[in-house]
């Protein structure tokens, strides 16, 4: 039984604009043929249409360190890891000292306000978040 | 055990009351769906990492569809994975450091297990106060057939040397900036299991990519964080893997804790088994009933023990009627039950499910409150409306 080829894709969809962060590769690289290729830009089209473009990464709502939260806390995971809590300010600060532990780069005269724009947008209060679906075939 | 209940009533009996029914949630009926190649109708959590949480309606059958499996990654899948090129290093303390590729792999003689997969986080959106994480509600679990070669007997093939106590698992996901790596270990007692594999394939075809294609471990009846994917490196140890994903992470407290106090470490043991747990399938939350007759169904699973009973209540646990289990078993595969149920009248109704397992263990009215809500398996609720 030979290995399957198996192609794989990395795509990021970001902020409105999809783009690949990675080429494609079979288990031969020398044989990406014109199937393959096709395939591929086929598996393009569909990632780049419109649905998964309406399915990006809720914004974070509008505030003082809006911008500056989305750049340091959306580089390794999307927004809604972090719209989807419910916590005290206690918790935020907990969770925001230790994703600077893991790399997020977030100036130390900006901490203080990130952790206080968490914790007044995502309060244990707060009703909790809808979250969208992955495209069904079928109906359920 | 019996502590559970008495250290909840001692120490707040207004904590426990206030925790006892988890608040009404809504699934969103959202027409802003995400394409996601090679999955279904998933909640999605997030994704980017992908963590896809399956509806409670799917439960309707005894082995999930892989599209209907749920998926929870800690970082970035692989950027590359290449059967061809795949290697499973094994190494540590073993007589014989052995490369396996896949068609080793493939060559070994197989074994198939049943295996109820379950999040040590599901339900973790239920626990008050609430606790930072993937806000995992009922969904975070599956059931399906995984097969590939038992660990014991790629352990037996290296030899593992008297020194040798744990198993870690590490996996080829790549890790951002300084974030710990996802490495965990098992004891060599349940490594050796004849049960705990190597899984290649899921209901008879081979591991997708979101599931760990080409290989991942599969340790039955134990937290879903044991059954690391992408498998690159099986190393034997002497003790306990030391890392973030061992301590603090999926640690959970030797004694019950107050709601809101933190982990003691040093207090606290890594996650095995999964606990005693049942989840109402249909009807679902806020659902309106055109007819007194309701067919109540879920399925209810206990990590490595036995599901006995499962009971209903429709008068918000006043009184509890016996379900009717699913004949569809296996060691560590969650059973299908149902009930059907006349309502007496219309009007909005309660209803509870709550399962007990072979070891006596049964689902409390109150799930133990821990700082990352693992475990959390505390009743069942829906709450219908039966209208004619
Ligand atoms: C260097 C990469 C990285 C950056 C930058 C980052 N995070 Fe994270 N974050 C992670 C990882 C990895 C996880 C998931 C860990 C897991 O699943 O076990 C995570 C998970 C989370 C969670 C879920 C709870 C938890 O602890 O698992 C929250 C909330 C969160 N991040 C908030 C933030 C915020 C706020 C920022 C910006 C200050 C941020 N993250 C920046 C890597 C990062």
């Amino acid at each position: 039984m030979s290995p399957p080829k198996f192609v794989l894709l990395s795509f990021r969809a970001k902020r409105g604009i999809c783009f690949f962060s990675k080429a494609t590769r079979t288990a031969d690289s020398s044989s990406l043929s014109l199937l393959g290729t096709t395939k591929v830009a086929a598996v393009l089209l569909v990632l780049c249409s419109l649905p998964l473009l309406r399915a990006q990464s809720p914004e974070l709502p509008a505030g003082p360190v809006q911008a500056k939260l989305t750049t340091a806390c959306t580089e390794c995971h999307e927004s809604r890891i972090i719209i989807q809590q419910r916590l005290s300010k206690t918790a935020w600060t907990k969770e925001v000292d230790k994703m600077i532990k893991w790399g997020a780069l977030v100036d130390p005269v900006d901490r203080d306000s990130f952790i206080e724009y968490l914790s007044t947008n995502f309060p244990p209060d707060k009703a909790p978040e809808q979250m969208p679906r992955v495209a069904a075939n079928k109906k359920r | 055990m019996i502590s559970r209940r008495d250290f909840l009533r001692g120490v707040s009996g207004a904590v426990a009351a206030a925790g006892a029914i988890h608040p009404l949630l809504t699934w969103a009926a959202d027409d802003s769906a995400v394409v996601i190649p090679g999955e279904e109708g998933l909640i999605v959590r997030s994704a980017r990492f992908l963590d896809l949480e399956m509806p409670p309606a799917f439960i309707d059958s005894w082995i999930t569809p892989v599209p209907h499996f749920f998926v929870r990654n800690h970082m970035h899948e692989p950027s590359t994975l290449d059967a061809a090129t795949w290697e499973l290093k094994v190494s540590g303390e073993v007589e014989k450091p052995l490369t396996l590729n896949f068609a080793d792999m493939v060559r070994m003689e197989p074994h198939t297990v049943t295996n109820t997969l379950e999040c040590a986080g599901n339900g973790r959106a239920f626990q008050r106060p609430r606790v930072p994480g993937v806000q995992w509600q009922r969904g975070a679990v599956g059931t399906a057939r995984f097969s590939g070669p038992r660990l014991r007997d790629i352990l037996h093939q290296a030899g593992v040397k008297p020194t040798g106590k744990h198993v870690m698992f590490h996996g080829l996901d790549e890790v951002p900036s300084k974030v710990p790596p996802f490495i965990r270990s098992i004891p060599i007692e349940k490594a050796i299991d004849e049960d705990t594999l190597i899984a290649m394939r899921m209901n008879g075809a081979e591991l997708t990519r979101h599931h760990g294609f080409p290989a991942r471990a599969l340790v039955p009846g134990w937290i879903g964080a044991a059954s690391c994917k992408w498998l690159s490196e099986i190393k034997v140890l002497d003790k306990e893997f030391d890392g973030n994903f061992m301590k603090p992470g999926y640690r959970y407290p030797n004694h019950p804790l107050k709601p809101g106090d933190p982990l003691n470490v040093d207090d606290s043991h890594p996650l095995t088994a999964l606990n005693v747990k049942s989840v109402i399938a249909s009807p679902t939350d806020d659902w309106t009933s055109k007819s007194r007759t309701v067919n109540i169904h879920g399925a209810a699973w206990a990590g490595d023990a036995d599901i006995v009973k499962v009971e209903v209540s429709t008068d918000s646990g006043a009184t509890w009627q016996a379900a009717q289990l699913g004949r569809d078993r296996a060691k560590y595969a969650w059973r299908l039950w149902s009930h059907s149920w006349k309502a007496p009248q219309v009007g909005d109704y309660t209803i509870l499910s709550r399962a007990t397992d072979s070891q006596g263990r049964t689902q409390p009215e109150t799930a133990d409150w821990n700082p990352s809500g693992y475990l959390y398996n505390a009743y069942d609720q829906v709450k219908i409306h039966v209208a004619t």
